[in-house]
């Protein structure tokens, strides 16, 4: 589990991350959503212990990070910009990861290269952006840790790639317990990947949950009210979060399970009901809206 | 694995990264070393081949000096060694400001501590492994073309030492300039001000003393850098290179390399201190350390500011008030210039208003401190019971100075100033006369003060320390006169301002030549007599004092002249040196400076008119010139007139004196400077003349009337 209590982390008198505390638990996809400057690269960088925080402790597996080899060893950092030797192959890198991680699997390496049509012997320098990232997230399953820590690794990927990074990710966490954590400024890229997110921004956290519990505690429901005492009983009993209303549709979204919807709409008489299904960012806009701010403009432009 | 084992392969996997390092390094080396000791090698043999050496012992000696020259001391390899040291040192930490590489090299599971020692043992390797090499193919080169030797050995020994420790000290400096900047840029400035920051400041302080203080004296006790390498290796490498005692080697080389190895300790710590510290976030940056910022940008700015002050003063004809505003006005554009600098951002200008103002506030504290002479030095003059012996310069002699060396690459003898003589040679132990002339000098405006000299003076003290001071000493002051006497008029002068008088060894070079010489005859001496010639008049020179030879002429000189490397001592022979001109008689060397008129033929006489200059005299120095600068003359005023009549050559020759002979202490006023005498002798005279014209200046006041009205100026209608 990686810990972050209360941690800020302050560059030339500007807070790019302020008093953030985060729990990732194992065996999950985190997703760490923000705009750009929201301060997602700098906490992974804290995390890795890349960067070391002004205020706040981070622990992984109850371990401090900085300059910490044995918390090191539990995961493999991908960065927005992956770093490569000059001049260096495929193998090159694999040499140098299998050097330092001890789990490092030189015969799934080669596997994942071939599938991904990754030419090993070729100069890095000459793969394309797409490709880069590949390699780093091939470099990062294959060393076999725990965690894996990746800053917008799924930007620049074709969607056949991306899908096909995902099935590995879910086929590592299934066999090998692989918590990934996946920073990225796009909401709809980690929609079908994640199973916790934690959305930053201006450096704070504006909600950290389980996207499941989200999704079963959130519904979105369509209906038409055979009157306005009915419509009035309804909205009495349920925590509403929004509610529109285009003629006699409504469309109300609330805090509550499905099975509470549906029993508390059988109370009262209506013309038409369905309980809708909500997207990611359907339950974002909610949950953020709720507090005070417009998701749109902060993560979906 | 291991730790030690993971270091081992965290090596390997540092190197694979820096080979190219390696090979810059290993080239370097192999063409500084055995390629050079090939091509020096083989040029003796070529020599050999074309019968330049008379002997094999010869040949075998010229091959040992090529090749100490090959692996010892020269600039060629110090050069290497610090372009190396510096390339090594910056490549092997440049990953610090990478962000990318960052993020790669901090988030693997290696300690900061296992990389810092990886990457800083990798760095000394990459120099180290490629000179033992080197220097060993050298040496296997120079043994089997029988050009190794125990001195060739021992000399590449001490090279090879204190190049290692050159590199190290200097590795060190670039690492700590790497961990406190952002970008090699920034690093760049940072390593060109941290080798030769102490250079620069020691010069610019020295330039304020001279400006500033009047007593500062240039030549004994000039503040040398002490924190340089650069400047300490460039003094002594042909110190070394000369050098044929290996124990006197080792002498000189020891403590160098003691003095670098802790700075290169101090400079490791702060290094690995630096880097336990450093922000991975500084990459980029100018400064790694916002703490620093401040200090630095301080520093910088009040050293632009004196040097301002340096060049301002005197070109703005000392006013302080335009020195104190450029230097107020570069301060604070100096400040501003950094904080861009640091921020990279035009704007940042203006930043940081209080160091900016701390800045000015300590140019201008540093100014009033040299302006107002606040800490008293032009008012310093050390206790008597303090003082051990003192060193004078007095700028009078015209001598040469030397000391004999005989290195593999220099045989011969090296010039040295006069004033490096007097340090090592000259310990006057009366120093109370001395302390009185200086504090009489203080007491009194050089305005006021009649002709005489600028006297350097170094006091060796007896605490060790050693202080030098400059003033005026007014030879036309009555009670100077004794002060003066005590001062000069003893062995302890002599032997300090001759360098015949403990000159045993070089007496014997039988490169030497001695003549006796009085304006006009110039008479060889035996070289063989040189110890008794010096003898003679070394007891002669009991009777030398100031007021001796304030008033008194030389009547000639007994030069000693060394041909390998044209160097010259002159000895002052008066009328009165029984001992040496007894001798000089004895060799039938000697006549008399006044000259027979019927062996002159013609006497020419010209007069130069100065006096129909505007005459303006001024004293640089303490010394009294006398400039001539135009008022109205537009043309030549020089009248020469030839005389044969032989009463008047008469009257004129019982008034000369020759031009060549040097009037050390005697008034400026003792010749007249305006007439020139050109004598021609008659070729049958009984004289030794040689040929040619010999040159001599009327007495002062003696000038004979016919000749002022023969040369009067006449100013064409």
């Amino acid at each position: 589990m990686i810990e972050v209590y209360n941690v800020t982390k302050t560059f030339e008198r500007m807070k790019a991350v302020d008093s953030v505390s985060v729990t990732i638990k194992e065996n999950t996809v985190f997703g760490l959503i923000g705009t750009n400057g929201a301060g997602k690269s700098t906490m992974l960088r804290m995390i890795t212990g890349i960067l070391k925080p002004d205020e706040g402790t981070i622990a992984i597996d109850n371990m401090p990070v900085y300059d910490n080899i044995e918390a090191k060893k539990q995961f493999f950092f991908i960065a927005d910009e992956p770093y490569f030797f000059a001049n260096a192959n495929a193998d090159t890198m694999e040499r140098y990861y299998s050097s330092i991680y001890e789990n490092f699997n030189k015969a799934e390496y080669d596997k994942y290269l071939e599938n991904f049509n990754l030419d090993k012997r070729r100069k890095i320098a000459t793969y394309s952006k797409g490709m880069k990232k590949q390699l780093a997230l091939i470099l990062g399953i294959c060393s076999h840790t725990k965690y894996l820590l990746c800053d917008e690794t799924f930007d620049g990927l074709d969607p056949v790639m991306r899908q096909g990074i995902k099935s590995i990710l879910a086929k590592e966490m299934e066999e090998n317990g692989l918590t990934p954590v996946i920073a990225s400024h796009n909401l709809r890229e980690l929609e079908d990947i994640c199973d916790h997110v934690g959305l930053l921004h201006k450096g704070g956290v504006l909600l950290s949950k389980d996207l499941e519990d989200m999704k079963c505690n959130i519904q979105k429901v369509q209906c038409v009210f055979a009157s306005v005492e009915d419509e009035l009983k309804v909205l009495r009993g349920l925590e509403v979060l929004k509610k529109e209303q285009r003629g006699s549709l409504r469309t109300i979204t609330v805090r509550s399970t499905r099975e509470e919807v549906v029993a508390h709409f059988a109370t009262v008489s209506t013309v038409f009901f369905e309980v809708l299904p909500l997207s990611l960012e359907e339950i974002f806009i909610s949950e953020t809206e709720v507090v005070g701010y417009d998701i749109k403009k902060l993560i979906l432009g | 694995m291991t730790s030690k084992n993971l270091f081992w392969v965290r090596s390997k996997e540092n190197n694979k990264r820096r080979i190219w390092v390696w090979i810059v390094s290993i080239l370097l080396q192999m063409v500084a070393y055995p390629a050079v000791m090939l091509v020096y090698l083989s040029r003796i043999q070529f020599w050999n081949q074309e019968g330049s050496y008379a002997t094999a012992e010869i040949y075998k000696q010229a091959l040992q000096e090529a090749a100490a020259d090959a692996v010892g001391f020269n600039p060629r390899t110090y050069t290497l060694v610090l372009v190396l040291a510096l390339l090594i040192g910056i490549q092997g930490f440049s990953y610090l400001y990478d962000r990318r590489k960052i993020d790669m090299y901090h988030s693997v599971p290696i300690p900061l501590k296992s990389r810092y020692s990886v990457v800083y043992w990798n760095g000394i390797a990459c120099y180290f492994i490629p000179a033992v090499i080197s220097v060993l193919a050298a040496l296997l080169i120079a043994t089997m073309q029988g050009a190794l030797g125990v001195a060739v050995l021992v000399e590449c020994g001490y090279a090879f030492l204190l190049n290692v420790l050159f590199f190290l000290v200097n590795y060190h400096l670039m690492i700590v300039a790497v961990m406190l900047t952002g970008n090699p840029v920034i690093t760049g400035f940072l390593t060109f001000g941290l080798l030769f920051a102490d250079f620069f400041v020691v010069q610019l302080f020295n330039g304020m003393k001279y400006i500033f203080f009047e007593t500062a004296d240039e030549y004994f006790t000039d503040t040398e850098p002490y924190l340089s390498p650069i400047y300490d290796y460039s003094n002594q490498v042909y110190e070394l290179k000369w050098e044929t005692d290996l124990t006197q080697m080792g002498g000189i080389v020891f403590p160098m390399c003691l003095k670098w190895f802790v700075m290169m300790s101090v400079l490791g710590v702060i290094a690995y201190l630096c880097y336990r510290k450093r922000p991975s976030e500084a990459a980029g940056k100018a400064l790694a350390f916002a703490k620093i910022k401040p200090f630095l940008k301080v520093m910088v700015a009040v050293m632009v500011g004196i040097a301002i002050c340096y060049f301002v003063y005197d070109a703005a004809y000392y006013n302080i008030w335009i020195t104190m505003l450029a230097m107020v006005t570069g301060t604070v554009l100096c400040c501003g210039a950094m904080e861009v600098i640091f921020e990279f951002d035009i704007r940042a200008m203006i930043k940081h208003l209080v160091s900016t103002g701390i800045s000015v506030a300590a140019v201008l504290v540093v100014f009033c401190i040299y302006h107002f002479d606040l800490f008293g030095y032009d008012t310093y003059i050390p206790d008597v019971d303090e003082i051990e012996s003192v060193a004078l310069c007095t700028g009078t002699y015209h001598q040469d100075y030397f000391e004999e060396k005989d290195g593999y690459e220099y045989k011969g003898f090296e010039y040295i100033m006069d004033y490096e003589y007097y340090e090592q040679n000259m310990f006057l132990t009366n120093v109370d006369a001395i302390c009185e002339l200086a504090r009489k000098a203080q007491n009194t405006e050089l305005e006021d003060m009649g002709e005489g000299r600028r006297f350097s003076v170094l006091y060796r003290l007896k605490s060790g320390r050693e202080v030098s001071r400059t003033f005026h000493v007014d030879f036309e002051d009555a009670t100077n006169e004794e002060l003066l006497n005590q001062v000069i008029g003893n062995r302890e002068y002599v032997d300090g301002v001759y360098q015949v008088a403990k000159a045993d060894k070089v007496l014997d070079n039988k490169h030497l030549d001695i003549y006796y010489i009085n304006g006009t005859v110039e008479q060889a001496l035996p070289s063989i007599d040189a110890e008794e010639i010096r003898d003679a008049w070394l007891k002669d020179m009991e009777q030398f004092d100031f007021s001796f030879a304030r008033h008194n002429r030389p009547c000639g000189t007994i030069e000693y002249y060394f041909t390998d490397g044209y160097y010259v001592w002159n000895l002052p022979i008066y009328e009165s040196f029984n001992n040496t001109i007894s001798y000089l008689k004895e060799k039938n060397a000697y006549y008399p400076v006044e000259l027979n008129p019927e062996d002159i033929a013609s006497v020419t006489v010209t007069n130069y008119h100065y006096s129909l200059y505007e005459e303006t005299t001024v004293v640089t120095n303490g010394y009294a010139e006398a400039t001539a600068e135009s008022a109205g003359v537009t043309e030549v005023a020089d009248v020469t007139k030839t005389f044969n009549d032989p009463e008047e050559i008469a009257e004129i020759v019982a008034h000369i004196y020759p031009m060549n002979l040097e009037l050390n202490w005697n008034s400026v006023d003792e010749l007249e400077r305006d007439y020139e005498i050109t004598i021609a002798f008659k070729g049958d005279a009984d004289y030794p003349y040689g040929a040619g014209y010999y040159y001599y200046q009327f007495l002062h006041g003696e000038v004979p009337e016919f000749v002022k009205e023969a040369t009067a100026y006449i100013p064409e209608e």
